[in-house]
């Protein structure tokens, strides 16, 4: 039997998907825990290749929190490559000791130049684990300057970080968990409205009555409805009341035709239009010209944007039809030829999509998944780690910001965004002291520094009026936020760096396939309880 | 495999190293080198200790002086060092739990299941590789961990959670279960909770509670729970949450198949039996496999469904679950630091459910979850139930059956002592059969207790109190 090892990851993401994954190299800053970790759950599932880029001489100290090194004489990069590579063969990778230190190297165009020459895969996904302030930005800088998603991972003690960078991605195969039927009762298609013209109730045995369809069922009745109400379909409720009476008036008894009794529950779609955003859709459009130049990866998402506008405008804004339909009481033929008018229809508008678009390199796949999501079309984009780091504020971050704080969690001074707070302080910390707060064993003299860098990151945001912020951050004698992240020291966690890990690579799988939905922009794990939430940052 | 070094690694190296760190100013913290550990946190007073949480378990005491003057001993008195920890199931989850504890100084661990591996695990089961498929996950699991992390002693037990009794669960300080059914679950569920002793206001012997931590994952979504036995909720104060499987009706899969599903189930449920009648279909047999496939896609091209392909026949014969590397991740180091918290007391608890969902960006939601107010496991509550006259006991065991209770073969004893129905021993089985068919009424009064027993909640009874309408 030809079973994949990958079978129950291919279930989710499918072939195209893990082709994705295969021609994708992760380069991963340091091999700390958490991105050990990160890495693990790629190698496993089978990305391309792995580069360990680290600067650590010695490993011999973590082998007790970090499950890819052991107690060797090797460099940081060469030991975690080399007990990482166990997990799959399939895998290729190699690593790169950067004697003079990451800091150094970090600032010279020309490393970078070569590094990103080392990588030969066509697409690069970059984890940069526990990276302090300093080189974190030198990072994400290149990354963007590269086009390269970068993702940063955190495990500081308790608290657990995950923090998305990435070029503008589109969003076209989002998979969300409820689909919404695309029937197109209010306006069928000529192969819909003929077969459901073809049914002559009175002509059929009582097994073929209740086996009829309801997509059939409810375009029977609304052609008989429009022409008794001059082409209109039913819009006040006593209206759609009538018209659910008129079904239940077609069925011979509708405690025994369980296709009718789905006709009364699917009654809406026979008079509600799903309707496009089209305002959505022209800016999708502008933001994808403006972007394309810069970003070529974008031509695709671009080219398919327009040639959808095109299709919009000669059908009345009605996009491609998806041609899936949901299983229904039916008989089999019955049900094989509605599925066959659907699937018919949907063949054509592809056609018709394909004659739009300008350039024939567009996929059929790529096609056809951007058909079925129509809907559901966005461009991600994220804040730079640069733009972070450098509290630049804006009003749509204060907004987010305020949500965040007005809806707390349960226990307010456990919710995870005054955390990130903390951990910003923490960061602003470093670049004051070149160093975290406690990580000598006189902790308890960094708590009050650290409150210094709390209030300072606080006011540069511009949160010291928000009452959660004030009573919690601000106000708090003794601060036991500081407290707290003055005893972490920076410690590694390894379940902290192990779930961080898991959120890190589970994003990286939808940045890579283009399936799914990536978070916007920062995961923050507060491990105290386990609460976590997401923010812009 | 790394060649492993001379000394055997032991706690005590992470101590000095601890110390090193701690001591010598000069180490230039911006190389990414040493890092503190879990020891720093275990060794530093904390504002939110778990004394301090809503769910407090124990308090907090930090280690003396780690940090600058450690000695071994002060280790062998971590409340983590010292612990025995139960690891049930070593799959995706368990492989993780496993990692995970060796990695938090919980040194002392028992691992228990009873699959071998499988190629399909290899995505994400990380302690297995080709060379161990078909072996015992459990052993080969506990191999590898107490191989890779010297300082390990875990001790596998491959088999089902049934063969061991309550003695057995009741030597752990707490239980982390990685299981992947409803029906393991609740067992271990009602076993753990069938350990508390009540004193006699029906108060809980807290040295008698053990907190189980319970993972779970779907594709990119999953839950960690924690369950103070009394204390939080339960399993079984949840199980409406997790409605029993629903299957295609038998009209469709006979008569009018539409979808592939139908023409698969159609050959695994109907034509198997009939072309196999001695023969048990083995799921993970390739022969077997490629039968119900071939026979799926004829019916299928019979009736022009499209779409009949061996992996969704095995998907649907074996109602496989996708999963991945980095959901089992993110759900195990979940659990494992609340055993860590549980244990140390050095942070406080979860309280009592997170979830995780991450297909729509990530959707993360911890809440309490309520306690089932006559929760028949963890609540001492007698349960109620008003039945017909005339209802016969065949009729009341459907009922326990298919009703809330979800039971799977229900004994039962009248609380005058008198036995109604028992499902074994063979003997007892056949000398209390002919009760089936006779009406309750003729057997016990209304408004009567009977002692409900059942392999699904095997070390706890459940009293029902029956009324006549």
């Amino acid at each position: 039997m030809s079973t994949n090892k990958y079978d129950r990851q291919l279930r989710l993401w499918g072939a195209k998907g893990q082709k994705a994954l295969g021609e994708t190299t992760l380069v991963l800053f340091r091999a700390t825990a958490v991105g050990t970790e990160s890495a693990k759950n790629l190698v496993l599932p089978g990305i391309g290749h792995v580069l360990v880029v680290d600067d650590a001489a010695s490993a011999q100290k973590e082998y007790s929190s970090n499950f890819f090194l052991v107690n060797q004489d090797k460099n940081r990069a060469q030991l975690s490559w080399e007990l990482l590579q166990e997990l799959n063969p399939d895998v290729q990778g190699s690593f790169l000791h950067v004697a003079e230190g990451l800091s150094t190297a970090c600032a010279k165009p020309e490393w970078w130049t070569n590094l990103w020459q080392t990588v030969k895969t066509p697409k690069i996904l970059v984890i940069a684990s526990d990276l302090e302030p300093g080189i974190l930005q030198m990072v994400g800088q290149a990354c963007a300057a590269k086009g390269v998603p970068v993702i940063s991972v955190q495990a500081y003690g308790m608290l657990g970080i995950c923090r998305l960078q990435t070029p503008p991605l589109p969003l076209m195969d989002p998979k969300p968990a409820n689909t919404t039927p695309d029937l197109r009762l209010v306006r069928p298609f000529p192969g819909l409205q003929n077969l459901a013209d073809g049914i002559l109730w009175d002509e059929l045995k009582s097994h073929e009555h209740s086996h009829v369809p309801y997509p059939l069922i409810l375009a029977k009745v609304a052609k008989e409805w429009k022409s008794s109400h001059g082409g209109a379909l039913p819009k006040t409720h006593a209206e759609k009341q009538e018209f659910r009476d008129a079904i239940k008036a077609a069925s011979r008894d509708i405690g025994k035709e369980v296709n009718f009794e789905e006709a009364m529950k699917n009654a809406y779609t026979a008079y509600t239009e799903r309707s496009l955003d089209l305002d959505h859709l022209a800016s999708l459009r502008d933001s994808v010209d403006g972007l394309v130049a810069t970003q070529p990866s974008l031509k695709t998402f671009g080219d398919l944007l327009h040639a959808l506008d095109k299709f919009l405008k000669e059908h009345d804004n009605q996009p491609p039809l998806h041609g899936a339909i949901p299983d229904m009481t039916a008989s089999t033929e019955g049900y094989v030829t509605l599925q066959n008018a659907y699937r018919d229809q949907a063949k054509a508008d592809l056609a018709e999509m394909r004659q739009y678009l300008s350039s024939g390199d567009v996929s059929e796949e790529d096609l056809s998944t951007f058909c079925h999501n129509v809907h559901l079309l966005e461009l991600y984009q994220t804040r730079t780690l640069v733009d972070e780091m450098a509290a630049k504020v804006t009003e749509e971050l204060q907004e987010d910001w305020m949500m965040a704080t007005m809806d707390p969690y349960e226990v307010p001074a456990m919710t995870p965004f005054l955390w990130y707070l903390g951990f910003r302080a923490c960061q602003v910390f470093h670049q004051e002291h070149s160093r975290y707060p406690g990580v000598l064993d006189a902790w308890e003299e960094d708590v009050s520094l650290l409150q210094e860098c709390v209030v300072k990151v606080v006011t540069s945001l511009g949160l010291q009026e928000n009452d959660l912020v004030k009573s919690t951050l601000l106000a708090a004698d003794p601060p036991k936020f500081a407290q707290e992240l003055a005893r972490y020291g920076q410690a590694e966690i390894h379940s902290i760096s192990s779930l961080i890990g898991g959120v890190a690579s589970q994003e990286a799988v939808k940045i890579i396939t283009g399936q799914y939905v990536p978070l916007n922009n920062t995961y923050v794990y507060n491990g105290i309880v386990s609460v976590a939430a997401v923010y812009q940052c | 495999m790394d060649t492993m070094p001379e000394k055997k690694r032991s706690r005590d190296d992470m101590i000095d190293e601890t110390k090193e760190t701690g001591e010598s100013m000069d180490i230039d913290f911006s190389d990414g080198g040493a890092r503190r550990d879990l020891m720093t946190l275990l060794s530093r007073a904390s504002p939110f200790g778990n004394e301090n949480g809503e769910l407090p378990i124990g308090e907090f005491e930090p280690l003396s002086k780690i940090g600058s003057n450690v000695v071994a001993s002060d280790l062998a008195e971590s409340p983590l060092s010292k612990a025995k920890v139960l690891v049930v199931g070593a799959g995706g989850l368990g492989c993780e739990l496993l990692k995970n504890l060796a990695l938090s100084g919980i040194s002392n661990i028992h691992v228990i299941d009873l699959d071998n591996i499988d190629i399909t695990n290899l995505n994400r089961q990380f302690l297995f590789r080709m060379k161990d498929v078909g072996k015992s996950k459990a052993e080969v699991a506990a191999n590898f961990i107490n191989t890779r992390c010297p300082w390990m002693k875990v001790t596998p037990y491959h088999g089902k959670i049934q063969d061991k009794g309550p003695s057995f669960y009741a030597s752990f300080n707490c239980i982390i279960s990685g299981l992947d059914n409803i029906e393991a679950r609740r067992w271990l569920n009602a076993t753990v909770c069938g350990l508390v002793e009540l004193d006699s206001d029906g108060d809980p012997d807290p040295s008698t509670i053990i907190p189980i931590v319970d993972g779970g994952t779907e594709g990119f979504n999953g839950q960690a729970r924690i369950i103070i036995p009394r204390i939080s909720s339960c399993f079984e104060c949840s199980l409406s949450a997790f409605p029993p499987q629903t299957s295609f009706p038998l009209c469709t899969i006979a008569e009018t198949p539409r979808r592939p599903e139908h023409c698969i189930a159609y050959a695994f449920i109907l034509q198997w039996p009939k072309e196999f009648p001695d023969k048990k279909l083995d799921k993970d047999s390739p022969e077997d496999m490629q039968w119900v496939y071939e026979c799926a896609a004829e019916r299928a091209k019979k009736y022009n469904i499209e779409g009949v392909t061996l992996m969704m026949t095995m998907g649907v014969v074996k109602n496989i679950i996708p999963a991945v590397a980095s959901t089992n991740a993110i759900v195990s180091a979940a659990c494992t630091n609340e055993v860590v918290k549980l244990l140390s007391f050095c942070s406080q608890t979860l309280n009592s459910y997170m979830m995780y969902m991450g297909t729509q960006s990530v959707y993360s939601h911890t809440f309490i979850y309520e306690k089932l107010e006559a929760c028949p496991v963890c609540s001492s509550q007698v349960q109620k139930l008003t039945v017909s006259k005339s209802m016969t006991v065949n009729g009341l065991i459907q009922q326990l059956c298919s009703g809330d209770l979800r039971l799977k073969a229900p004994s039962m004893t009248s609380a005058g002592g008198s036995t109604i129905y028992m499902q074994k021993p063979p003997a007892l089985e056949k000398a209390t059969r002919p009760n089936l068919d006779k009406p309750l009424s003729a057997l016990i009064e209304s408004g009567e207790e009977l002692t409900v027993t059942d392999p699904v909640l095997e070390h706890v009874s459940v009293t029902v109190r029956v009324t006549f309408e």
